[in-house]
């Protein structure tokens, strides 16, 4: 009796003090939760491969790679096509085959949107060096368990909302608006499936949903840590008009991949 | 010590009895479980206020009445609903114009009709509607208007007219100087007065000027004024007042709507209700006043449209609301009728300060803009915040939907429509304001309905011929009473229709005859009958106050002789013997109030004499949810309210299959309870806490309609999984639930046209084939996946499951893998973007998780539907069996001619053999680089083909049959030269055709 009574005032105690945590005890735990500020540092390049996985079952295989400080690319090949989108800090650029298939650079709101995706840290380490405002709104019942709600504010005043889950506390949503089909719209970007990279807890499944519905899942898979990545594969090429084709395009045309 | 730490426990555990107790199920544990919108807009639906950014008139939030706060930055084209957590009933939106960002909103619409709702407080975004928050005033249930001090934007002016149907000291003109921190109250009326308008001199911001107004509504009546109405003002920022009284009209006020022009501080306008309504204008900041106008355009309804607005520019030109809406370009000494193609009864009116022939609208029927000062307007078609009291779902497939609403008639439309659910798909059934709306059960073509005030329909949608059949009074002497939403309910027994006054009548003849099958089952209080006399200063009857009255009417499922009845003064009734005799039943108070509306009955189909009944008290001023249930025809109650519930109660609807599903629709949201009441869920998912009027289970579907009052229709797909879910399995780590059965079939091609973002599309469903498992802990770490392998072990596809804490839903796509495609660098082969539909057979669906794996089947059957023979769905599969091997063949024999190709560049060889390979691999896919070239080769021809045969499940035509066999000839020999070429190679060694496909294989991976 004594004991269940203890293990009882453990868990109110624990709920009490769940109501009084502060944003600061969050973005610790948070940190901690996903391996802690030297771990994360130490990751220096990033690669993965991931299927994005969108209605009727259609697949499209890409890969991701990502290089301190800021650099970025997403390589996906579709039916021999290539398509490239990449980002080397400040500029943000793409060639798309069902675009034409010339190197375009991108518009600015695409720029900002590619840095988001550049930072391999994300937005609650270091926030304040990266303009970010913060603030703990309260918390939700996010898909049937709670997770406290942190007010995004970037340097633009525009605002989103990230969600800690209260008891792994790790990242579960972000729910943001997005440019689609030219359109402002509100989507929640789940996270889930988190693995251990090179003891980093790493989401590997993105479920992105629009009005609550799942609109298209990114399932990631054989994560790479500190393979060398040259930056000349994130930098605008520099031959624009006429862009070479490099290695692994000529490798994906040789290969192509179903579709 | 012991006994003193066992004292802190007990206190702690008591302190937290949720915390210790078993865990309850939330919203958020149905996640999956999401009602759908479908809208619709065609008639959009009240609305209260309209706030512009002055500086950027493209950005611009209108207030609903019932339907929350919608954004637009896109001038119109397009709104987000950005006030979803919050109340729906709008009352007044106020933009800091210097900080467009920051925008105050009041809750409670204070347009106080009959059926107008309650707001609770003031609220404030400093984010443009990304986030907000609650800032006070919460009891005030009703804000007309919001008015920032013009230098100063943490002092804030709020004029709340207060509670409707209850004295309280919650109203007033309140102002706080803290940004909302802390509100003082400093214009204060008697019990029943509030404040409708406050003006704040913009050249010197300690002038006031603010209307009060006397103010009561009952179940059974309106009043208008009384001696604290008038218009009073403050020179020194609201400390001391003085009421105002030169040229005013003499005797007890009503409503009093007032402008200052936007040009001329000192010029104010006042529509002034009182024995003889005017228009009256002050050239000295509202000392002194001078009568310009009487008639039509003030006298209508001041509690709807006390509301003027002044021209930016032109002093001289105001905007008066009615049921027209009016202007005047003379200082108010005549009006015009304008915006006559707008739907009638105006609330606000937007004037753009740069170019005055620009208006924005707001009416009964929605939003409207006008480019030539309402000479002319344009409808808003994308605002879905239509306003029904009442829904009811036929047998058709797909299901049609009926109901009626507020000032906006009665409609149909499709429950489902592939493409989404447009404007154009809804039909009008009858005008006037809309409630019961009731299909025939044999001919869903024949429908009756009714306007307000018991004024039945019976219209063929066929022939749109339309016959009244109301019943009438069956001797000279009786007059029938009854309610502005008169109960037209349909028995079981075909053709028969129940329709309630003071009496019960029947029809079992489509409504030829009627019988009256009851005495008056009221308690014809002639206290509560004198609606000829209701509106206080203006006389309005309308049969909106229409009392003693039959309210609420319903067989019980399994015995129609047991009919229900609830009436508008509290009484219960029951009979068990078709209306040959009644019996009252006994409301215990424990259960309601004595005399409280019985707002809904809900017979059981499960219990007999058991019935559930919701009450409400609203008209009373109380608001809390009162649901009971009473079985033993009326022996014993038990009440089914839970402390969290909010909302006075419109509906309670039991599920027909499981007896312990419940449903509540409140003023403030929807509920369900999975244990027959003893806890309830407030259902989120999407669904904003708005007034849930009627709910309608349609049987064969498993679907429940929501009829909210602000935000149209909404429908739950459903049920069935809610019918299988218990509370163990919240407690378990993984259950899945009925194997799910896919019927082999195309969902017909979607309906798309170029519809632009401006017209309203409500959500459909498809025919996508889900999974439903209840997880008992969120899945967040480690892969988590289905598999689904066919009868012979082999894996079809691994799709990621989603990990959702309770349940869960993951679309299983019915296809197999989309083939290998050959490669082009210029263009993609869409044709064979996805496999062949999966044959007929049971799959195994593989739960990965955690190391542990579960397994549930998956069922394909044939869609007969589509009335293909045997032996024609045999030779479609065929054909696509041939396609998708030959569309492999060719990948193989593409990605080997292209690795030779790429190899004799690079390493050189004879360029006899090189040309031969090249010019083969042109032949066979595009190599021409443009955007439209018009090029087609093997590889697209076959990709278009096979993109024809799989998108239609009979017979190939003979012409399919003649491409195909032509296309396997070219592919076959090309197969057969590309292996000879290559064999001619010798320098370089090539992967053989084995290697290349395993390659190909692992890629798509």
């Amino acid at each position: 009796m004594q004991r269940f009574l203890l293990t009882l005032a453990v868990a109110v105690f624990a709920v009490a003090n769940m109501s009084a945590i502060t944003l600061e005890e969050i973005l610790e735990k948070n940190l901690a939760a996903r391996g802690g500020m030297a771990k994360l540092k130490a990751i220096k390049t990033f690669t993965v491969d991931g299927t994005m996985t969108m209605a009727q079952g259609m697949d499209l295989a890409f890969t991701q790679s990502m290089k301190r400080p800021l650099k970025y690319r997403m390589d996906m090949s579709f039916q021999g096509m290539s398509m490239v989108t990449a980002f080397d800090g400040t500029t943000a650029w793409s060639k798309n085959p069902m675009a034409g298939n010339k190197v375009e650079k991108a518009p600015e709101s695409e720029v900002k949107r590619m840095a988001e995706q550049a930072d391999l840290d994300g937005v609650l380490v270091n926030s304040k060096e990266k303009g970010y405002k913060l603030e703990l709104v309260g918390s939700e019942d996010i898909d049937g368990s709670t997770a406290y709600k942190i007010k995004v504010t970037d340097k633009d005043n525009e605002v989103s909302h990230l969600f800690v889950d209260a008891v792994t506390w790790l990242e579960v949503m972000w729910s943001k608006s997005m440019s689609m089909m030219g359109q402002e719209a509100d989507v929640e970007i789940l996270m889930s499936n988190y693995q251990d990279v090179a003891g980093v807890q790493m989401p590997m499944l993105m479920e992105i949903r629009s009005e609550g519905q799942t609109v298209m899942s990114m399932t990631y898979s054989n994560p790479k840590v500190n393979e060398p990545i040259a930056d000349d594969r994130f930098a605008f090429p520099v031959d624009a008009a006429e862009p070479k084709k490099d290695d692994k395009a000529k490798e994906k045309a040789a290969t192509p991949s179903k579709k | 010590m012991k006994k003193y730490t066992l004292v802190i426990l007990l206190a702690m555990i008591t302190g937290s009895a949720i915390v210790a107790s078993a865990q309850q199920i939330t919203s958020g544990m149905l996640g999956p479980l999401r009602p759908r919108s479908i809208g619709p807009a065609v008639m959009s639906g009240r609305i209260a206020d309209i706030a512009v950014v002055d500086t950027a008139p493209r950005r611009f939030y209108v207030g609903a009445a019932g339907g929350g706060l919608w954004k637009t930055t896109t001038g119109g084209a397009s709104f987000t609903p950005v006030f979803d957590d919050y109340n729906q009933s709008i009352g007044a939106i106020t933009i800091d114009q210097a900080r467009p960002d920051t925008v105050w909103v009041g809750t409670g619409e204070s347009w106080t009709r009959n059926s107008v709702s309650v707001g609770d407080g003031v609220y404030r975004t400093t984010d443009a509607g990304r986030s907000w928050k609650r800032m006070g005033l919460d009891s005030t249930e009703r804000i007309s208007q919001i008015v920032m001090h013009p230098t100063t934007p943490s002092t804030i002016y709020v004029a709340a007219p207060g509670p409707l149907f209850h004295d309280s000291p919650h109203r007033g003109l309140f102002r706080s100087t803290d940004a909302g921190a802390t509100w003082q109250k400093i214009l204060a009326g008697d019990a029943r007065t509030g404040c409708t308008d406050i003006i704040v001199n913009k050249k010197n911001p300690k002038i006031l000027l603010a209307s009060m107004w006397s103010f009561r509504r009952t179940g059974w009546s309106f009043a208008s004024g009384g001696s604290g109405s008038g218009i009073f003002r403050s020179t020194d920022g609201g400390a001391t007042w003085k009421r105002m009284s030169t040229g005013l009209p003499g005797g007890e006020l009503g409503r009093i709507g007032l402008a200052a022009s936007p040009v001329d501080p000192q010029l104010i306008y006042a529509c002034v209700e009182a024995s003889e309504s005017g228009l009256y204008r002050s050239t000295d900041g509202g000392l002194t006043w001078e009568r310009r106008y009487k008639g039509g355009a003030v006298d209508i309804r001041p509690f709807y449209f006390s509301r003027i607005v002044c021209d930016p520019v032109n002093k001289e030109v105001l905007y008066k609301h009615g049921i027209q809406l009016y202007r005047s370009d003379d200082g108010g000494q005549t009006f015009a009728t304008i915006a006559q193609r707008a739907h009638s009864d105006h609330h606000a009116v937007w004037i753009n300060p740069a170019n005055t022939r620009h208006l924005l609208i707001g009416t009964d029927g929605g939003l409207y803009a006008s480019d030539d000062r309402g000479t002319t307007v344009r409808f808003f078609g994308n605002l879905p915040i239509s306003q029904f009291y009442h829904v009811r779902a036929d047998n058709q497939d797909p299901f049609m939907v009926y109901g009626g609403l507020q000032d906006n008639g009665s409609w149909r439309g499709p429950s489902r429509k592939s493409g989404g659910i447009r404007n154009r798909d809804w039909t009008t059934v009858g005008g006037g304001d809309g409630f019961y709306v009731v299909p025939d059960q044999t001919e869903p073509h024949i429908v009756f309905w009714e306007s307000q005030g018991g004024n039945v329909v019976r219209t063929n949608l066929k022939t749109m011929e339309s016959k009244s059949v109301a019943p009438t009074p069956d001797d000279g002497s009786l007059k029938l009473r009854y309610n502005w939403n008169t109960p037209i309910v349909a028995g079981a027994a075909p053709g028969t229709i129940y329709v309630g006054s003071q009496y019960l009548h029947r029809t079992t003849d489509r409504g030829e005859t009627w019988t009256r099958i009851s005495p008056d089952l009221t308690t014809n209080d002639p206290a509560k009958l004198k609606q000829d006399a209701t509106g206080g200063l203006t006389l309005d009857n309308s049969s909106a106050e229409n009392h003693c009255t039959i309210y609420t009417v319903a067989e019980e499922p399994t015995n129609a002789n047991v009919i229900w009845v609830g009436t508008d003064d509290g009484n219960l009734q029951v009979t068990l013997n078709a209306g040959g005799t009644w019996k009252r039943i006994a409301v215990p108070d424990s259960i309601a109030p004595p005399g409280t509306w019985v707002s809904h009955v809900e017979p059981s189909r499960h219990n007999p004499g058991t019935c559930f009944v919701t009450f409400d008290a609203h008209t009373r001023g109380d608001h809390r949810t009162y649901v009971a249930e009473v079985s033993g025809f009326g022996s014993k109650w038990r009440n089914l309210v839970s402390s969290d519930m909010r909302g006075y109660a419109h509906v309670v609807k039991q599920d027909p299959v499981r007896s312990n599903i419940l449903m509540v629709g409140t003023e403030h949201g929807l509920y369900f309870s999975l244990d027959t009441g003893a806890s309830w869920i407030m259902m989120k998912n999407g669904f904003p806490p708005v007034a849930v009027r009627d709910i309608d289970i349609q049987p064969s579907t498993n679907a429940a309609v929501i009829a909210t009052h602000g935000r149209g229709l909404y429908i739950i797909d459903n049920l069935n999984i809610l019918r299988e879910v218990t509370p163990e399995m919240f407690a378990t780590d993984l259950t899945i639930l009925r194997s799910p059965v896919a019927l082999r079939s195309l969902e017909s091609g979607e309906e798309t046209w170029f519809e632009s973002d401006a017209e309203f599309r409500g959500e459909s469903i498809g025919r996508d084939t889900r999974v439903w498992y209840v997880l008992r802990e969120r899945h967040s770490k480690g892969p988590f996946t289905i598999t689904m392998k066919d009868s012979t072990g082999k894996v079809i596809r691994t799709i990621p499951a989603s990990g959702r804490k309770g349940l869960n839903s993951v679309e299983i796509p019915i296809r197999n893998q989309a083939p290998l495609t050959a490669a082009s660098t210029v263009g993609g082969a869409f044709g064979s973007l996805f496999g062949p539909l999966l044959a007929e057979g049971t799959y195994t669906l593989e739960f990965t998780r955690l190391g542990s794996t579960a397994t549930s089947t998956l069922r394909v059957i044939t869609d007969t539907t589509l009335g293909h023979s045997i032996a024609d769905r045999q030779s479609q599969q065929a054909l696509m069996h041939e396609l998708y091997d030959l569309t492999e063949e060719l990948a193989i024999t593409v990605a080997q001619l292209q690795q030779a190709k790429d190899s004799l560049t690079v390493r050189g060889g004879p360029p006899a053999v090189r040309d031969s390979i090249v010019s083969l691999h042109a032949s066979l896919v595009n190599t021409k680089e443009g955007m439209i070239t018009g090029e087609e080769q093997v590889r697209e021809r076959l990709s278009s083909l096979y993109g024809e045969i799989n998108s239609y499940l009979g017979r190939p035509s003979n012409s399919h049959q003649q491409l195909a066999a032509s296309l396997k000839q070219r592919i076959t020999e090309a197969t057969r030269t590309t292996q000879e070429l290559l064999s001619g190679v010798r320098d370089v060694t090539l992967p053989s055709r084995r290697d290349i496909e395993i390659a190909l294989r692992s890629a798509k991976k």
